[in-house]
């Protein structure tokens, strides 16, 4: 399959004052289209700052980054927003979902931005929203109304109203319950199923096994790669293969 | 000590919303101490002034030629203790001051003899030059501090028959005379030498009259009194060429009111200031509080209570509001000089401002109470939430009800749907903001209204004051056996000398039309009250070009009589009624047909035909000739052959539109000082409602903001919905207060003006022009402003909003 984002040599490094801190060094990288590419590493090894980084949320040290032929490490800021709203999905630990507004409009807020088409939108948002378990009654909720489950749900409806080449999950279990975990991966292994990239950085295996690939990053590299192939809830082998990979890694 | 500290660490958390609280009451503190200081103070320096000068209870200028049956009047008068008098001369002028090189104005001066002095009514001169000189001239202080004239400037008179050049030796402070705005004329004084010589210069003689009366009589009740009583006694009086009365009670107020407009003005926008101030208060409060809330939770988890955090939020902000009075104090103190030059050059008076430590303390007090008010009620919330749900976020008081245009059904654009949005979550707040901004437009677009009317084109306010407008005014002093009389009965009425006067100007080329006018006081009653007023006679007011009836029609017949406004409320009357003119024994009954408005004489007066005219006064004298020339015509020429024409009668003649920009020209500039300070402090504060309320957003959302950039929002794009969040507020509000400037703007001048001079209505031009301006004006600023302010989105990383979680 043809890659839909290549890394290349991707640098990224904070300074503060005199210190400075290299966080990726060379990384290089593709991400083929249908992939659920999924990054681990230890605490501060650049997990969520190569995933903003390729994402077009934050811009590279150095490096290239070319989306479906694209280059966007040397896009303007607002150029880099028109990218990613066009083409990037994004769900976050928090869902960050704005308080002031109801379900329906959290999601449309979003759709908007790319299509005109407000019929459209409204119903591919209904469409998703049934997807993920939420019925109407919640349309006209407001976020401080649903449970933390629900609203992560509404979150990942809202990172997937525009169709993106790329889903970007940051840790997106991470505030769940143990249900509501497995509720939401399940949502991520179905969209997946029906063709949706996701790049997802968790570190949590229960939500690794559902990736078809893991990338483990150590000190801003990608150390090693891990294939684990499509998944099924009958493969219960992933999980043995991903521990003793991560194992190796010293995770 | 502990909450001292919470306070300061808020402080340096909230610097700028500090700043502007404090700036907001530094200008309120200034204007309010400023406002109630002077105008208590201005009246005392006017009585101040008086008392220095022993002014006279009671003043009586006219040319009435036979002072001892004056004298015999004073006698026989049991209210009157003390009276003196001094000669005068009275003449139009045209002046100007030579070394200044200013352009000549037209009035009308008394000139007196310096060596002709009295203990009653005694002259204070200021910035007094070393040596008195013959043609040295004592002038009024308006020259000096309204016109900026000094000592030592070289100043010329144009009198009828001569020319001469002055040295001004001093100021004179005088509450009786203060300025054109009060008084129409000039009172100068003059070398003994020069007094002699002003006789051959084609001046009016007459006697000046100083009276006090018993301590226990109030003077502005008992000229009413004296008016009645010295027509009664000496009969004809009345009718002299110069005939004026006044008391020193009334004119002190007189020579203030304007001085008192300006601190009224100061006084209302130092009470939005005030209430934008509280605003501004409570709105960063709630936000500090929802912004500090987990702070909130670790404090009270570890015991503090919520009237301490309140507390904390006093002196946060208490500590703030008494720095902004002091600073507001020293800037009250620091333009005390402008100030005192503003009401100066108004009231023609030598005012100082002094210090008053009561009223700063008052003012003090209010801003204070005000803002721990606000602090309180803002506060409320802080008692309501527990510590567990400051630690999560506090409760999200949300009114689940409503969601304000829904993405899913409006057509508007995505962003004006989210501005929108906004607006309507804060619908209070924003209610309150059109409110201010409305009323603050308003006012603004209705004094740049009245400025045009008064500076630019003054038709609309020479409608108001009533005085009608021709080209030239004819007083002609009798001097050479011409008879001003009304005709013989049974003559024919236009065979009068002042008739033949009038064919005769109407001969000269580039004359329009010329007819007399007549004048007379007479005291009114109904029966019950009674009021001395001054009446003015036409013999056909069809001529006139200044319509003042209101009501009713102008006289027709000679038992007819239009009244004043506030000449019909003093009587009590309408159209209709009878009213009695009474002048020594007799007694006319008259019609009311009519009720009319104008400015001079406070609102007060009466208006007959000449028929009328000679039934209450048959032995006046018409001395006023009205003078219209056609369009393009140079009036001094036609003013030049006049007096050819009439060089043996001695006479005044004034080109009106001189005349009236001088008496104007004060006005002028206090209109548009105040319009200038309406339209600057309208645009300050709505820059600075927009500042804080755009920074206290960035700082409320910056995190939601920094996650609708992750998602695709570009900065114009975010930029553009904070703007659309508060600008269609701000600019419904101008809209609202030019719309309303447009539809009231007269009917509020007309109530500002019906209290000093029985204004009923206004119709001053309405030009959309200038208040379209207004409007703009305000708009712009807080455009620029929020887009300036909200340009700091560009500055929020999303990385960053996402990573401090």
């Amino acid at each position: 399959m043809a890659a839909i984002l290549k890394v290349t040599d991707l640098c990224k490094a904070f300074s503060n004052g005199s210190v400075q801190q290299h966080v990726l060094k060379n990384l290089t990288m593709n991400i083929e289209k249908g992939d659920f590419t999924v990054i681990m590493g230890s605490s501060g090894s650049g997990k969520s700052t190569m995933l903003y980084s390729v994402s077009g949320m934050d811009r590279p040290t150095l490096g290239s980054i070319i989306y479906d032929g694209q280059e966007i490490s040397k896009l303007s800021n607002d150029k880099l927003a028109i990218f990613r709203r066009k083409n990037c999905g994004f769900v976050f630990q928090q869902n960050y979902l704005n308080n002031t507004m109801s379900v329906i409009d959290n999601i449309l807020v979003n759709g908007l931005l790319v299509s005109k088409d407000r019929k459209k939108i409204a119903a591919r948002a209904k469409e998703y929203l049934k997807k993920v378990g939420l019925t109407a009654e919640c349309y006209d909720k407001f976020p401080s109304q649903l449970s933390g489950g629900e609203a992560q749900r509404v979150a990942i409806v809202r990172g997937l109203i525009n169709q993106p080449g790329i889903l970007f999950a940051d840790e997106p279990t991470g505030a769940l319950n143990s249900q509501n975990t497995t509720n939401v991966l399940d949502i991520f292994t179905e969209f997946n199923q029906d063709g949706q990239t996701i790049v997802m950085v968790t570190h949590d295996i229960r939500s690794a096994v559902r990736g078809n690939r893991v990338l483990y990053l150590k000190d801003g590299v990608i150390e090693a790669e891990c294939e684990l192939g499509r998944y099924t809830p009958e493969d219960t082998n992933r999980d043995h293969i991903l521990r003793e990979f991560l194992e190796k890694m010293g995770w | 000590m502990k909450l001292m500290i919470i306070a300061l660490s808020n402080m340096r958390k909230h610097k700028s919303s500090i700043v502007v609280t404090g700036i907001l009451v530094a200008c309120a503190m200034l204007l309010l101490y400023s406002s109630i200081n002077s105008i208590g103070s201005v009246t005392n320096h006017a009585a101040d002034v008086n008392k220095k000068q022993n002014a006279a209870d009671v003043i009586l200028y006219t040319s009435y030629e036979d002072k001892e049956k004056v004298f015999d009047f004073f006698d026989s008068q049991e209210e009157i203790t003390e009276y003196e008098s001094r000669g005068f001369y009275s003449t139009g002028v045209k002046y100007h001051n030579v070394t200044m090189d200013s352009k000549k104005e037209q009035m009308e001066f008394r000139i007196m003899n310096e060596k002709d002095k009295t203990n009653i009514s005694n002259f204070i001169i200021y910035d007094k030059q070393k040596e008195w000189k013959e043609n040295s001239i004592i002038l009024p202080m308006y020259l000096k501090t309204g016109l900026g004239f000094h000592s030592g400037d070289e100043i010329e008179l144009e009198y009828a028959l001569a020319t001469q050049t002055y040295e001004i030796y001093g100021f004179i402070e005088d509450v009786m005379f203060p300025n054109p705005n009060t008084v129409g004329m000039y009172e100068c004084i003059v070398s003994s030498e020069e007094y002699e010589r002003v006789a051959s210069y084609g001046c009016l003689a007459g006697n000046a009259y100083f009276v006090k009366i018993d301590e226990k009589l109030q003077p502005f009740k008992y000229v009413n009194d004296f008016r009645k009583n010295i027509d009664d006694h000496i009969p004809g009086i009345s009718s002299s060429v110069v005939y004026y009365i006044n008391d020193s009670q009334s004119m002190c107020y007189a020579a203030s009111v304007w001085a008192y407009t300006i601190m009224a003005l100061f006084a209302v926008f130092a009470i939005f200031i005030i209430v934008i101030a509280v605003i501004v208060i409570r709105f960063t409060i709630v936000t500090t509080l929802e912004d500090n809330l987990p702070n909130i939770g670790i404090l009270e988890a570890g015991g503090y209570t919520s009237k301490q955090m309140i507390f904390a939020n006093m002196v946060e902000y208490l500590s703030t509001t008494i720095i902004g009075i002091l600073l507001g104090l020293a800037g009250a103190v620091g333009v005390k000089g402008l100030l005192e030059n503003i009401v100066n050059a108004t009231t023609g008076l030598k005012w100082q401002e002094e210090f008053s430590p009561v009223i700063a303390v008052i003012c003090g007090i209010i801003l204070i109470l005000m803002v721990a008010l606000t602090i309180r009620i803002a506060s409320r919330r802080m008692k309501k939430i527990t510590p567990l749900d400051a630690l999560r976020d506090g409760i999200h008081t949300h009114n689940f009800k409503k969601n304000p245009i829904s993405l899913e059904k409006s057509t508007l654009p995505l962003n004006l749907s989210i501005g929108c949005k906004n607006i309507l979550q804060s619908l209070k707040q924003n209610i309150s903001i059109l409110i201010i901004v409305c009323l603050l437009t308003f006012i603004c677009a209705v004094f740049f209204n009245v400025y045009y009317n008064v500076a630019v084109d003054p038709d609309g306010i020479i409608r108001l004051v009533g005085i009608e407008k021709c080209d030239i005014a004819y007083e002609i002093n009798n001097t050479n056996g011409m008879d001003l009389h009304f005709p013989a009965e049974g003559t024919d009425k236009k065979d009068a000398d002042y008739w033949k006067m009038c064919d005769r100007i109407k001969e000269i080329e580039g004359v329009q039309n010329a007819f007399p006018c007549g004048s007379g006081s007479t005291y009114l009653t109904n029966g019950k009250q009674n009021t001395q007023i001054e009446l003015t006679a036409y013999d056909d007011f069809s001529q006139l070009k200044i319509n003042t009836i209101v009501e009713g029609r102008y006289p027709e017949e000679n038992n007819e009589i239009v009244l004043a406004t506030k000449t019909a409320e003093q009587l009590k009357v309408e159209i209709g009624d009878v009213v009695y003119a009474e002048s020594g024994e007799k007694s006319n009954d008259f019609v009311v047909v009519g009720i009319e408005q104008h400015m001079y004489n406070v609102g007060t007066g009466a208006l007959v035909n000449f028929d009328g005219l000679q039934k209450i006064s048959p032995d006046v004298e018409i001395n006023n000739l009205f003078v219209y020339t056609e369009e393009d015509v140079d009036i001094d020429t036609i003013i030049k052959e006049i007096k050819d024409a009439f060089g043996d009668y001695q006479s005044n003649l004034a080109n009106f539109d001189e005349y009236f920009t001088t008496i104007l020209a004060t006005f002028s500039s206090a209109i548009g000082a105040m319009s200038l300070f309406s339209l600057v402090s309208t645009m300050i504060i709505v820059c600075l409602i927009i500042y804080l309320l755009i920074k206290m957003k960035l700082l409320r959302d910056r995190r939601m903001l920094g996650i609708y950039k992750a998602l695709g929002f570009t900065t114009p794009q975010l930029v553009g919905q904070t703007v659309l969040s508060y600008i269609p507020v701000i600019g419904t509000g101008a809209l609202l207060g030019g719309g309303l400037a447009i539809l009231i703007g007269n009917k509020t001048v007309a109530a500002v003006f019906r209290v000093i001079s029985g204004i009923q209505k206004c119709n001053f031009t309405t030009v959309y022009s200038y208040i379209i301006l207004s409007v703009v004006l305000v708009i712009v600023a807080a455009l620029a402003i929020a887009v300036a302010c909200s340009a700091k989105i560009r500055k929020i990383e999303p990385c960053k909003m996402i990573q401090e979680q």
